[in-house]
């Protein structure tokens, strides 16, 4: 019998919806109630921000801002998830087209879009309602804003970095672990920091580093610190190399997180 | 002379890592001797990697210093300040 595929709107039972995923021995039918419920910032909305992004949506965390100044470049295409060409062809803003595609992946996400640079001027406000906040940006000067706004708000928050074939990432919780300042005390001087723009960089490390980000929010919104990563993760999709480092030395003369220690 | 009584000289052997943009130019992976144990700093200059450029080193997975001195066989791994994203 032929006929018209038939077409719904009503979303499906959430039951259904997250079936696979709530069967996860870590979540369940109770970690699936409190990712609804989670609130996550994430601050840049190009590779990292929008591969997580998506990935949050789809695991069905309820309510996520999505923040960035810039609009949709066709350079970013071939790395930027959730971006197409009407995108980069309309330079639609990264932070909007993010919002559009959230809604298009589940409808049931309260997603907000901030087009604004984030600075340490904005960044306490923005970060105020986190649970948890994930790094999507292309910098090192705003992941030090960041770092200093979450650490003052006690906020956990999860640095991401790809270049090239290389991606690393590390879980900051305040009062508990070693810092960005922690890590890298000196901030670099301004351009001596290749990024995709003068490196390249390949999709897969990107993906690959905002999974790991993503894998980190969701255990935090689930409460499961235990499994949380103390250390930095960093590897070369393209040599084949994974390091696990054993826990980010604290610094007692940290000017992040030294004032803040318990 | 006792041949056996002479000492062999002691050589460091490190299996050294380079990632992201170190790699170019140089390797990824090389296993190096040096005749005497060197410090992260020494190796990073043999390397002509600027120093302020770097923003990660380990030695077998734990976090090190350029003052610090691998021992001979580890594995010492360099990065750059990873920024992109």
């Amino acid at each position: 019998m032929q006929g018209k595929p038939q077409v719904t709107t009503d979303a499906p039972p959430a039951a259904d919806r997250y079936s696979r995923q709530s069967r996860f021995w870590a979540i369940g039918a109770e970690g699936q109630a409190r990712l609804a419920a989670g609130r996550v910032v994430i601050v840049g909305c190009g590779g990292l921000g929008s591969a997580v992004i998506a990935q949050l949506a789809r695991a069905g965390v309820g309510h996520l801002v999505v923040i960035d100044r810039d609009g949709v470049e066709l350079g970013n295409l071939h790395r930027q998830v959730l971006y197409d060409e009407a995108d980069a062809a309309a330079g639609t803003s990264k932070a909007v087209a993010a919002a559009a595609a959230v809604g298009r992946i589940n409808a049931g996400v309260e997603v907000v879009a901030v087009v604004a640079e984030v600075t340490a001027d904005n960044i306490e406000s923005l970060v105020a309602d986190a649970d948890v906040v994930i790094d999507g940006t292309d910098n090192l000067e705003t992941r030090y804003v960041i770092n200093d706004a979450c650490l003052k708000a006690g906020i956990p928050w999860v640095y991401g970095g790809a270049v090239g074939s290389t991606g690393m990432v590390m879980t900051i919780l305040p009062g508990e672990t070693a810092c960005l300042r922690c890590l890298l005390p000196t901030p670099p001087a301004k351009g001596t920091v290749e990024t995709a723009a003068t490196a390249g960089v390949l999709v897969s490390s990107v993906v690959m580093v905002a999974a790991l980000q993503w894998t980190e929010a969701v255990k935090l919104l689930l409460g499961d610190r235990e499994h949380v990563n103390r250390g930095l993760v960093a590897f070369d999709v393209w040599t084949n190399d994974h390091v696990q480092s054993a826990g980010v030395p604290r610094r007692p003369d940290c000017p992040g997180c030294g004032q803040w220690r318990t | 002379m006792d041949a056996m009584s002479e000492e062999a000289p002691v050589t460091t052997h490190l299996t050294i890592k380079l990632f992201a943009t170190f790699q170019r130019g140089r390797f990824t992976l090389e296993t190096r001797e040096f005749a005497e144990p060197p410090t992260v700093a020494e190796i990073v200059d043999g390397l002509a990697i600027p120093r302020a450029q770097v923003g990660v080193m380990l030695v077998n997975g734990s976090h090190v210093e350029f003052d610090d001195r691998p021992a001979d066989g580890s594995t010492v791994a360099i990065f750059p300040v990873i920024g992109g994203g």
